[in-house]
């Protein structure tokens, strides 16, 4: 749905992309809607000579770039708020999980979390004060042959198992919208908005007498008013007839919502605001990944449901975090995914010559 | 033989989808209009190769007696040299069928040539699927086996 509720062509955007392959909407996990590409000079490919230079897309539009996440939403552990105290290395952060717990549950109510509250409460002392608002998002036919070959398997002196990843992803008719209907299309898009996305809370505020959004409107600078706390936003219309003028909107409270790349974009181009400390800006995080591919001793039919349903959490906590990073694993239901999708698959044999 | 039927049998040919645009009278009425149209696409992207492709496979086809439709029929058409110096064209006849999608020119970052019909891409059926991003069946239809 758009910002109006209505449904609409959810696909509009994306149907003359020039990443697509072989698909409506492309089987690349990141995107690059056609009025967003930047030029030659891409910004957050700060190291240009180095092989990992940094890439990442992200949608510059209203809803941004929740229209196009799996949705896939697992808590910190209690760990991860103590790396430094615990492990010596990195940041501890300035509260714990106790004091975020309460506030993981009003987020979970908000965004429509579906999980199973049994198989995670407690992992690696993560409580849970509330169960999830929905229960998990039923297994695919692919994660029920898997996860009874893995369940209770002991890997490298951990013992594994398969768990229902808490999701954004309505397993009801949950806050207006439908339960999901397995269109396995999470990454880019979800037409129906099982799952979440920014434009639920969005259309709740609209409603709302004197709430205005005013879409293509890149903001350029923040400015403080006299007492020195930030009291306008200037911006420039890219729809309107003089995209380069500027304009300027006031308000007593000014809230700095935009993401990792726009926030610390918008304060460092306003005068070195909220920069103290000089990390504006600085230690940005991604997500570091990389794919595994196997092939099953019979077919488990992927493509039939959300992309993702289940993962493995077992690795996310151990004394091996003074060495190196904890990680945790989502179990596909895409086939093989990024590696050999179908297309790739038969593009391979047709490029290779094989007909009939 | 017309051009749409011989574009039907090298379709088949090419794609090894026999029974949907040949063999069963029913699919085969229902996929004349789509390839009515991939035709339309295909002439129009490749004005001089489509019909030199389609006139090769014509001139085997319409040997007399008619040669079956089959692997042997495909080995012989890939013998000749119209189809080695048109193959691209055959290749992109393949990709309309399975996506509903094909490109102009043989390079990985062409722009993608919409056939107009993704939902009916006969990949879908081949991995016992549904075409991303339409799904007509009810909550939690994955857990069971296609």
């Amino acid at each position: 749905m758009d910002t109006q509720g209505n449904r609409g062509d959810m696909y509009a955007p994306y149907k003359n992309l020039r990443s697509r392959f072989f698909a409506p909407a492309p089987e690349n996990a990141q995107l690059e809607l056609e009025e967003q590409k930047s030029g030659g000079e891409k910004y957050y490919d700060y190291t240009p000579d180095s092989k990992h230079a940094f890439k990442a897309g992200y949608n510059r539009m209203v809803g941004g770039s929740t229209w196009s996440w799996r949705g896939n939403c697992p808590r910190f552990i209690p760990s991860d708020f103590k790396l430094r105290s615990l492990f010596g290395v990195g940041r501890d952060w300035p509260l714990d999980y106790d004091e975020l717990e309460p506030w993981y549950c009003e987020a979970e109510s908000e965004l429509g979390i579906s999980g199973n509250h049994d198989e995670l409460n407690g992992l690696f002392g993560a409580h849970r004060s509330k169960e999830f608002p929905m229960p998990g998002i039923p297994l695919s036919y692919s994660d029920e042959q898997i996860k009874p070959r893995i369940d209770g398997a002991t890997v490298l002196g951990t013992r594994v198992r398969v768990v229902t990843t808490p999701q954004a992803r309505n397993s009801r008719f949950y806050d207006g919208r439908p339960a999901c209907e397995g269109e396995s299309s999470c990454i880019p898009l979800c037409a129906i908005q099982a799952k979440y996305n920014a434009t639920t809370h969005l259309r709740r505020v609209l409603a709302q007498p004197g709430v205005e959004l005013r879409p293509a409107a890149v903001v350029t600078r923040l400015e403080r008013g006299h007492d020195g706390s930030v009291d306008s936003v200037v911006y420039q219309d890219w729809q309107s007839d003089d995209p380069m003028m500027e304009r300027r909107v006031r308000g007593a409270v000014v809230v700095l919502a935009a993401h990792a790349i726009e926030n610390p974009k918008i304060l460092l181009m306003s005068d070195g605001l909220a920069n103290d400390s000089g990390q504006v800006g600085r230690n940005l995080m991604d997500h570091v990944q990389f794919e595994l591919i196997a092939t099953f001793p019979e077919s488990v039919y992927p493509f039939r449901g959300p992309q993702s349903v289940t993962s493995i959490e077992d690795f996310r906590d151990g004394d091996f975090r003074q060495q190196r990073s904890a990680f945790r694993m989502t179990i596909g239901n895409d086939g093989w995914g990024r590696t050999g999708s179908p297309a790739a698959v038969i593009g391979n044999l047709v490029g290779g010559g094989t007909y009939g | 033989m017309d051009d749409e039927t011989a574009f039907m049998e090298l379709s088949a040919l090419l794609t090894g989808l026999y029974d949907q645009l040949l063999n069963d009278p029913e699919d085969r009425a229902l996929n004349g209009p789509i390839a009515k149209e991939y035709a339309r696409q295909l002439l129009g992207t490749f004005p001089e190769k489509f019909p030199v492709l389609l006139n090769a496979y014509k001139s085997l086809a319409e040997a007399n007696p008619k040669p079956p439709i089959d692997d042997n029929l495909l080995a012989d058409l890939r013998e000749t040299e119209t189809f080695k110096n048109n193959e691209f064209v055959a290749k992109q006849i393949v990709n309309i069928w399975y996506f509903s999608q094909f490109t102009a020119v043989e390079d990985r970052n062409a722009p993608l040539l919409d056939g107009g019909f993704f939902e009916s891409g006969y990949v879908w059926s081949v991995i016992k699927s549904h075409p991303i991003g339409f799904s007509d069946q009810p909550h939690g239809y994955w857990t069971r086996q296609p």
